[in-house]
């Protein structure tokens, strides 16, 4: 089997006595959408923070395309190709649409420009935007957009450090129905020729856009694989959707 | 240096750590919890130790200057933090540290316009001017005795209140998590006032128990203040535990260090402060920092 | 960032009346000018860590200090008089220790990076003030101001008044024009959005520590070019340009004139030499005027004075 894009062997983080995640082994597909389900406060997000280099692991190892990164600094971890995006927007309030885009493009430019401006890492920032929709509110500061349209800032960030691998936390939370359409279809489009991981309680589109869904319950994975068989599975069936009845 | 000398300087640093931690403790809660850089601290310490002066001139008595100055001093922290710290809650630390520092260059000129630029003596309390002996040449002055167990009594009160009761509790939580303070309760405002009050008669009955020791002098206040805050991040901003276990490192660092190595003493208080930081930068027992 | 016109146009009028002070020929005014100046370069250097990076330092009159015990150092022993070798060596020195200074104070974030800056500044103080081989707490008198000589004939003079006058006035336009132009290109505009959410920058790839101490040291170099040419303007240098108090009022500066605008703290400089000028002739309580006037604009005019001049903004 070839070997996962990411993959994590035993990764546990610990707060006190209680193990927030708790020995989680998986194994990312590359090119694939893979996605985290669970209960609340099974761990999703802070699984999320150890990918992404924001909480350093109690215990357990992190692998990023065969290099162990169990120990690297979000910066660095972001320049290797992990985008990431969070719950609740998490942009420069007072700073314009194309000023946050212009920064996330930025980032990849090889020395800081003490001299002029970055007009590559402003045409790439633009693309984003243009792609996520916002080509019209790019001298909108961050603070002025709806709700949806600030998590459609944080796609365009993510999406303007050209990332390979994107970890997403819950993009269509809060999102009224026309916009969530919205964002799911930028998030697929997106995820066509990289890697998406996502966190997401929205049933019908996780079963929608993921190949393999992998289950947390109290920090453990209790099972991982193609969404048809997590479905019919009755372990989670009794541990999580059953919690779905509405 | 003899054996019996060492134990005074060990005891000195002692005491001195122990006064140290009645100015921290107040200093870290109420950075902890109000979560406000409070640059005038000392200036509280330095109006204990003044009214001391000023009150044992007229009266003889230390005893007076404690019943009197530390309710007095409480009730002046509580209109300082009503009229001005109030202003500084979610604000900038720019800002928080420069109104107190203006504060400071106020309370200095009003403390000069009263008192003017001498050094004042404070007598020793007369119960208290013995000396208990160490070894056959040394002995240690009984009011030094005195001191440290009132400092440790007091501290010994700190830990019963913040661990036993439902005001130490809230203290407790409004130090890990000053945002859920406000989730607490409608009694908010009156304990941040409280708890400011608490630090302020804290920093001024160390003032006024140290007047006789150190002499009441200008710019006593600073002096106190920066090593406090050195004690306060040492320990661990909002830790009273570590605000004791830093204030006792402190003490004796800076009494064995004068001893020691007096050409770099001044200096030596700093020198262990960024060391602490360098091992653990949020101090002994502060909040352990969880964005990297 | 562009200003408004009539702050441009008060600036440029500020400028040139500044470099026409020496015209008066009253030597009280030209120094006092000078003084102002000296302080403007701090200032505003001292505006790149607070007002973009978001580091509020207490330690910047360390490298105020060490600039302008080198240049009496390398003075009084070394007997080093021309500028093109003391000034080099005074910024790469304040560079240096702010590199080091930096680099350790970085570790810490929040209130404890204050309080380490605060430290290291404490530490300095002492060092200069209990060492009699240093000046002790009387501080060094330095034996001559700097000259530059070409070819056997004196070309510039930083002893004479004018001369220091013009060369100071030279290098606070030449630090702001830099400084402006760095906070105007990518670096600075970094800065700024690393103040604003640091963890979102590490996120989005950038070593955020490092820009910071880069700023440190920039920040840093520029405070030592300031105590370099304070030590030339008063021909002394002494331990209480270290310490908190010297910190804590080139923070009100930054804080009075309008932090994050540059030109403010330069404003903020002149308005407070003007204050304490007056409060000193006032009442022997001047320095509970200087106090006032601290609380009242942090509780007043938090933006400061380039708050007011900007009127308000989205």
């Amino acid at each position: 089997m070839a070997e996962g894009l990411l993959e994590t062997e035993g990764l546990t983080r610990r707060f006190g006595a209680l193990a927030a995640v708790d020995g989680v082994s998986l194994s990312i597909e590359r090119g694939t959408v893979h996605a985290i389900i669970g209960p609340n406060g099974a761990g999703k997000s802070t699984l999320l923070n150890l990918l992404s280099g924001e909480l350093l692991a109690t215990s357990g190892r992190v692998r990023f395309r065969g290099k162990d990164v169990t120990r690297a600094p979000p910066d660095v971890l972001s320049r290797m190709g992990i985008g990431r995006s969070y719950q609740t927007a998490n942009v420069f309030p007072e700073l314009t649409c194309a000023e946050c885009v212009w920064l996330a493009a930025h980032s990849r430019v090889p020395a800081p420009s003490w001299r002029g401006d970055d007009p590559e890492a402003a045409v790439r920032g633009e693309a984003a935007l243009r792609a996520c929709g916002l080509a019209g509110r790019r001298l909108s500061r961050a603070f002025e957009l709806s709700y949806g349209e600030q998590r459609q800032l944080e796609i365009a960030m993510m999406l303007a450090t050209d990332p390979e691998l994107l970890l997403v936390d819950e993009p269509l939370a809060g999102l009224g129905h026309d916009e969530a359409r919205r964002v799911l279809a930028l998030l697929r489009e997106v995820a066509r020729e990289r890697t998406l991981v996502l966190i997401e309680h929205d049933m019908d589109a996780v079963f929608a856009v993921a190949q393999t869904v992998t289950v947390l319950v109290n920090g453990r994975l209790l099972e991982t694989g193609p969404p048809g068989a997590i479905r019919e599975s009755p372990r989670v069936r009794e541990a999580y959707l059953g919690e779905e009845e509405p | 240096m003899t054996l019996p000398l060492f134990a005074l300087q060990l005891l000195n640093g002692v005491e001195y750590g122990l006064l140290l931690f009645l100015v921290a403790s107040g200093l870290t809660l109420i950075f902890g919890v109000l979560g406000v850089l409070n640059f005038a601290h000392g200036s509280f310490y330095m109006l204990g130790a003044y009214l001391a002066y000023w009150i044992g001139e007229r009266t003889g008595s230390l005893a007076w200057a404690l019943a009197l100055g530390v309710p007095l001093l409480f009730a002046t922290g509580w209109v300082v933090e009503r009229l001005a710290i109030s202003r500084l809650y979610g604000r900038d630390h720019l800002s928080q540290l420069l109104l107190t520092y203006g504060m400071v260059l106020l309370f200095n000129e009003l403390q000069r316009a009263l008192f003017g630029n001498e050094v004042h003596g404070v007598a020793t309390p007369r119960p208290l001017a013995f000396g208990l002996p160490l070894g056959e040449l040394q002995s240690w002055p009984a009011y030094r005795a005195f001191t440290c167990v009132a400092c440790l009594l007091v501290a010994a009160a700190i830990r019963h209140v913040l661990l036993r009761t439902r005001f130490g509790m809230r203290v407790r939580a409004g130090a890990v998590n000053p945002e859920m303070v406000e989730a607490l309760g409608v009694d908010v405002r009156r304990l941040l006032s409280i708890l400011f009050s608490a630090g302020t008669a804290l920093a001024a009955l160390a003032g006024i128990l140290a007047a006789p020791l150190t002499t009441v002098y200008p710019g006593m206040g600073e002096g106190v203040l920066i090593v406090s805050f050195v004690v306060v991040v040492i320990g661990g901003i909002g830790s009273v535990k570590g605000a004791f276990f830093g204030a006792l490192l402190v003490g004796l660092a800076d009494t064995l260090g004068k001893v020691l190595v007096p050409a770099v003493s001044s200096a030596m208080v700093y020198a262990v402060m960024a060391a602490v930081l360098l091992w653990r930068p949020r101090g002994l027992f502060g909040q352990p920092a969880e964005a990297r | 960032m562009t200003l408004p016109r009539s702050v441009r146009a008060g600036l440029l009028v500020g400028a040139i009346a500044l470099a026409l002070v020496p015209l008066s020929g009253d030597r009280f005014w030209v120094q006092f000018a000078g003084k102002v100046m000296v302080t403007c370069i701090f200032a505003v250097s001292l505006d790149l860590l607070v007002g973009y990076a978001g580091l509020v330092s207490l330690a910047h009159s360390a490298f105020f200090g060490l600039s302008a015990y080198l240049l009496a150092g390398l003075t009084n022993q070394l007997g080093l008089v021309s500028p093109l070798v003391t000034l080099p060596l005074c910024l790469a020195f304040a560079a240096l220790a702010a590199l080091l200074i930096g680099w350790l104070s970085l570790r810490a974030t929040g209130v404890y990076f204050v309080m380490v800056t605060l430290a290291f500044t404490q530490m300095l103080y002492y060092l200069f003030s209990e060492s009699p081989a240093l000046g002790g707490s009387d501080g060094v008198f330095i034996s001559q101001r700097p000259r530059l000589a070409v070819l056997g004939r004196t070309v510039v003079d930083l002893g004479d008044r004018t001369d220091a006058h013009a060369a100071i006035w030279v290098a606070l336009v030449l630090s702001f024009l830099l400084l402006r132009r760095l906070v105007r290109a990518p670096f600075g505009r970094v800065l700024t959005a690393i103040r604003i959410n640091e963890p979102r920058m590490r996120t989005l790839g950038y070593a955020t520590r490092r820009y910071k101490l880069a700023a440190f040291v920039l920040g840093g170099a520029l405070a030592g070019l300031a105590g370099y040419l304070d030590a030339t303007l008063y021909g002394f240098v002494n331990p209480a340009q270290f310490g908190w108090r010297q910190s804590g009022l080139v923070l009100v500066t930054v804080l009075l004139g309008g932090k994050g605008t540059l030109y403010g703290p330069a404003v903020g400089a002149a308005l407070l030499g003007v204050l304490e000028h007056f409060a000193q002739r006032a009442t022997e309580h001047w320095s509970a005027v200087v106090g006032a006037a601290v609380v009242a604009v942090v509780l007043f005019l938090p933006r400061g004075v380039a708050g007011l001049l900007e009127g308000s903004r989205g």
